[in-house]
């Protein structure tokens, strides 16, 4: 005998870029984004018996389609992750050796690209993401001197050699 | 198409994050780097939020340097605290430790000895070297003129000042503008739970309370009322109204110094000091370690009294004089 199963498909939520791309993304997996999921609580999305066709897509002016499609990508990998205790994060000692083997690949990608996800994550307020990408950022800064510094990251070097010199005795006391 | 972005154009909020992360020398490499890089150094909170300096001699010289913050505990070593003092902070700043544990813009000078004489030029070395914008003082016993000097010559505005009943008037001494935080509420024994509790909801900064040691329930009672206000943190300076042998305890080790003159009244005061995110409480004379400390859980109860030498050692059944002062620490440095 067969019996029927009703299945029931996940509530979607469709999301707009600034580039006026949507995309079709669970309720589930956009919850991470605390700046989306005000927007749905406060817009009583949950509640409504609406079809994903006939929803009303979300915007997100600050968010390009290539960024967006990368952002739900970390959300989908990252739905199973526990609920973040912000105030037991801000204890937690600042490390940055501790982000996951499969961020690291994922954010293994050219800085503007980076740092478009960092905007996103700020503006969607992902903080799971923001902390990977920012460590990211972070390890590429340890070790290494002003210039490759500048170099890395295409800081032009503004300073004069007297400020400078400034700095660099500001700082003297604790490079003894 | 993704725009192309480079990390000067991040918002600040963003950069002060990423540089959070980076250990000091890290942090210092990126100063040198670029200006907007340094400027978002520069306002960041990356820097301490406060320093405490307790300086004495009781235990032979030593500095203590508490992270208020984290609380990581207390930091002490031995030697002349002019001289090893920046030794240690280098050693701590070049493992990248230190600005890990503090984040500082007050400097908050404890002085906690009788005989105690701060060296200024080292104040004013800490003081530039950190680019302090305020100063708090906790003077346990006397105000001594060295500190008032270094005070007023820094002109930098004063954060709190918190002294023992035994001192003369910080805002008299100083004679500088003084803002309604240093107003200190001397109040009579017996105020009710509700009283107090009122009072320290009204974001006083600080608050003179008399309350009687020898009956912790008491205490116990105002820790809990302080917890469910907005304070931040508490300071309790506790003056010991008999403390003779308290202080026979002390003079067993320091025989021959004449601070430990019994008749001298400014001696025995002690702090205890409380923060909303510790677990343990340490009662200190700001110089001698008690070795007493009152573990506390979250549910505001004070479990025990450890490290074998509990209140009755040395106070006996004497009845003892605190006088609790709250204090707001740092408003508008609270990241809470």
């Amino acid at each position: 005998f067969l019996f029927p199963i009703k299945m029931t498909s996940p509530r979607m939520i469709k999301l707009t870029s600034n580039d006026d791309k949507t995309f079709e993304v669970e309720r589930d997996v956009i919850k991470q984004s605390v700046t989306v999921n005000t927007l749905i609580t406060d817009l009583n999305m949950d509640d409504e018996d609406v079809s994903v066709e006939n929803q009303m897509a979300i915007p997100l002016p600050n968010v390009d389609a290539a960024t967006l499609e990368m952002v739900i990508t970390w959300c989908k990998q990252h739905r199973e992750d526990p609920p973040r205790n912000e105030e037991e994060e801000e204890k937690k000692e600042k490390r940055t050796d501790d982000i996951p083997e499969w961020d690291k690949t994922f954010l293994d990608v050219e800085q503007s690209v980076l740092f478009a996800l960092i905007l996103a994550a700020n503006y969607m307020d992902i903080k799971g993401l923001l902390d990977n990408c920012c460590k990211t950022v972070a390890n590429m800064i340890k070790g290494k001197t002003p210039d490759e510094i500048r170099k890395h990251f295409n800081i032009k070097n503004d300073f004069t050699p007297e400020e400078e010199e400034q700095i660099r005795k500001e700082n003297a006391w604790c490079e003894d | 198409q993704t725009p192309h972005l480079t990390l000067e154009a991040l918002p600040k909020e963003n950069v002060y994050r990423i540089l959070s992360l980076l250990d000091l020398p890290d942090r210092k490499r990126i100063r040198e780097c670029c200006k907007t890089l340094r400027d978002a150094v520069q306002q960041s909170d990356l820097t301490v939020t406060q320093i405490i300096l307790t300086f004495s001699q009781v235990d032979g010289n030593f500095v203590n340097v508490k992270n208020y913050n984290d609380f990581l505990g207390i930091m002490e070593f031995e030697g002349n605290y002019a001289e090893s003092f920046p030794n240690w902070l280098k050693s701590e700043m070049k493992q990248g430790l230190f600005f890990r544990r503090l984040k500082c813009d007050i400097l908050d000078i404890h002085t906690g000895g009788i005989s105690t004489e701060v060296d200024e030029s080292m104040l004013e070395q800490v003081t530039e070297q950190f680019h302090f914008a305020e100063l708090a003082f906790l003077f346990f016993s006397r105000i001594q003129p060295n500190i008032i000097n270094f005070a007023r010559r820094s002109k930098k505005p004063i954060h709190s000042i918190i002294t023992s009943e035994f001192s003369p008037d910080p805002i008299e001494i100083f004679g500088l503008p003084c803002s309604q935080d240093l107003s200190v509420h001397d109040m009579e024994p017996g105020f009710s739970d509700e009283q107090i509790l009122e009072l320290a909801k009204q974001e006083r900064r600080m608050l003179r309370l008399p309350v009687n040691l020898s009956n912790p329930a008491t205490l116990q009672r105002l820790i809990e009322i302080v917890h469910s206000t907005s304070l931040s943190r508490v300071y309790i300076v506790v003056a010991i109204e008999y403390y003779h042998r308290f202080l026979k305890s002390i003079a067993l080790r320091e025989e021959g110094n004449q601070f430990l003159d019994v008749s001298d009244p400014s001696a025995p005061v002690l702090c205890f000091e409380i923060d909303s995110n510790d677990t343990t409480y340490f009662l200190d004379t700001g110089s001698v370690f008690l070795g007493v400390r009152w573990n506390w859980n979250n549910t505001g109860r004070i479990l025990q009294i450890v490290e074998g030498k509990g209140r009755d050692e040395y106070f006996g059944s004497r009845p003892v004089l605190i006088s609790l002062s709250l204090s707001r620490v740092c408003p508008g440095h609270d990241r809470s």
